[in-house]
């Protein structure tokens, strides 16, 4: 396979923004998923009385740290990916040889 | 930018692409799709029925009001179902026609589309754009550049806004706008979601759809040689070279492109699309107006850049009865029939059981066991109902007392705390298994059943 890290059809190497985004975005789609499969069987009201919160807020803000638990949680998957497989690592590909 | 560094460097900053304005028949079906589009999302939340907001994800009360139907937290799988339904409906699409999604339905295209109206409206076309970014800091592009930000974060907020209003009336979140009493959470959504549309409509543009798209990715899995695609008539087109109208090209042994590079230019993600196909290209046919007034004003035919398939263009013929098409709409049509004949069979009513936490069992005399549940019925129906509760699975079992009903009005749920007996002699297992009914009494007939474990001292 060739994996370095440019772009195959246009020849230039991938953007820091590319890296980002693509992390931010498949993240945000899976914690979508992951929060409403989450909240329909959930009710954060039932999860609030069983749960000790230093504060009181509105049961929306227990939808929306889900949802960014989730999130956070899809990031840290998809950050992880990517640097295994960011070929930056030369030191690998020389032990191999 | 950097591609001589090669590739160690992990940035390469992207060039702003100005995409030149242009005018045709594809332009105006795209224009009519952000208006009809964006025209929807800004407006289906203040649409009132039946004495409450049409559209409204109530959380709170865990209830979503999409017109006539209202879903609940069960009902999760027919929205997925729905879900589903859509992503057939694209895959079908796609296989036909192409990128349609990608150059007119896209929410990414939609915003951006008009994002790029608001900075031509305020800075002017392609060439006074490049021209603004390149001046120094005068007045006047201070000025211009203030007033598209200002318009840009106003129109961010507005959809942000709107955002909000699916998930609490928008009435009421417009008043405690205008009372500046908004609440935290809405508060921060309205900046998030309006941040988003900043980001991605007015910053990210075309990039999304190169670097995060994942449909963009995989589309290719639909396509086949009887797709749709935007492709330039090489044969035709080549050797391109600029020249006046008057030259006659022919004898010159020229192609029909005159090489003016305005499809390059009027491309909402800068591609060349004289290259052939590419992964870049959203298919939104811009080339192919502009080409076209092109070919207009040089006498020439029309087409030159043109919406075709693969086989077209080699023989002329389009197969749109294609065993992917038939396979993907037959799985359509079942999934969609599936999806209404569901719908109508779906009973309004739901029973949920949790055991008592507290005592497994208790032994009331020396052959009669009992068990606590609660059961949580849930009356999805448009109107009060009376529900007879019955239980069965043992011989000799019944609830205490024997006779238990119910009235549950509207939308609510009932909590029953109840008592089963059954007689130990009866009983085989340690936990056996029981199922509670719920039918009504009044009206139609619904009914619904539940299992549960029945625990004794074996």
């Amino acid at each position: 396979m060739n994996n370095s890290d440019s772009d195959q059809i246009s020849g230039k190497p991938y953007s820091r923004l590319r890296y980002v985004g693509a992390v931010l975005w498949a993240s945000f789609l899976t914690a979508c998923v992951g929060s409403m499969v989450f909240f329909a069987m959930f009710d954060p009201a039932e999860l609030a009385k069983i749960t000790t919160w230093p504060v009181v807020l509105e049961i929306q803000w227990g939808y929306t740290i889900g949802f960014f638990c989730f999130w956070l949680l899809a990031v840290l998957s998809s950050l992880i990916t990517t640097i295994l497989l960011l070929p930056g690592n030369k030191s690998s590909k020389a032990g191999n040889e | 930018m950097n591609s001589s560094q090669g590739a160690v460097s992990l940035y390469a900053a992207e060039e702003k692409i100005y995409p030149r304005e242009v005018k045709g028949r594809f332009q105006n079906l795209r224009n009519l799709a952000v208006v009809v589009l964006l025209g929807i999302y800004y407006f289906l939340p203040w649409i009132n029925w039946d004495g409450r907001q049409a559209v409204l994800f109530d959380l709170p009360a865990r209830k979503f009001h999409i017109f006539f139907l209202t879903f609940w937290p069960q009902d999760f799988y027919y929205l997925s179902w729905l879900l589903i339904i859509a992503a057939i409906t694209l895959f079908l699409t796609t296989a036909i026609a192409g990128r349609l999604w990608c150059g007119y339905a896209c929410p990414q295209t939609v915003w951006t589309e008009i994002f790029i109206w608001m900075e031509r409206w305020v800075e002017g076309d392609r060439n006074n754009q490049m021209k603004l970014d390149k001046a120094p800091w005068t007045i006047n592009k201070i000025w211009r550049k203030s007033l598209k930000q200002f318009l840009w974060i106003s129109f961010s907020a507005w959809t942000g806004f709107t955002f909000v209003g699916y998930f609490t009336p928008i009435t009421d979140l417009g008043q405690s706008l205008f009372a500046v009493q908004l609440g935290s959470w809405e508060l921060f959504w309205i900046c998030f979601y309006g941040l988003a549309t900043y980001g991605n409509a007015g910053f990210m543009r075309e990039q999304v759809c190169k670097y995060m798209c994942p449909y963009a990715r995989f589309q290719s899995a639909m396509f086949d040689a009887d797709t749709l695609i935007i492709s330039y008539d090489e044969k035709r087109g080549e050797p391109r070279k600029h020249r006046r109208k008057d030259v006659d090209a022919k004898a010159q042994g020229l192609g029909d492109c005159i090489d003016c590079k305005q499809c390059v230019q009027v491309c909402p993600t800068g591609i060349d699309i004289r290259n052939g196909l590419q992964y870049e290209c959203i298919a939104c046919g811009a080339c192919i107006d502009v080409c076209n007034n092109i070919m207009d004003k040089m006498g020439y035919a029309r087409n030159l850049v043109r919406y075709t398939t693969e086989n077209a263009s080699k023989n002329g013929k389009t197969r749109l009865l294609r065993l992917r098409t038939v396979i993907y709409t037959s799985i359509w049509l079942l999934a969609i029939c599936g999806y209404i004949i569901a719908i109508s069979l779906r009973v309004p009513l739901d029973l949920d059981i949790i055991r008592d936490r507290n005592a497994l069992y208790q032994q009331v005399d020396a052959n009669t066991i009992e068990n606590v549940y609660t059961l949580k019925i849930m009356n999805k129906d448009r109107e009060a109902r009376r529900y007879r509760v019955d239980v069965a699975g043992l011989s000799g079992i019944s609830t205490v007392p024997s006779e238990i009903t119910v009235e549950v009005a509207s939308g609510e749920v009932y909590n029953l705390a109840l008592r089963v007996r059954a007689p130990l002699d009866s009983i085989e297992r340690m936990s056996s298994e029981v199922s509670f009914e719920i039918a009504t009494l009044n009206g139609e007939i619904q009914r619904v059943s539940e299992e549960t474990r029945f625990l004794a001292p074996l």
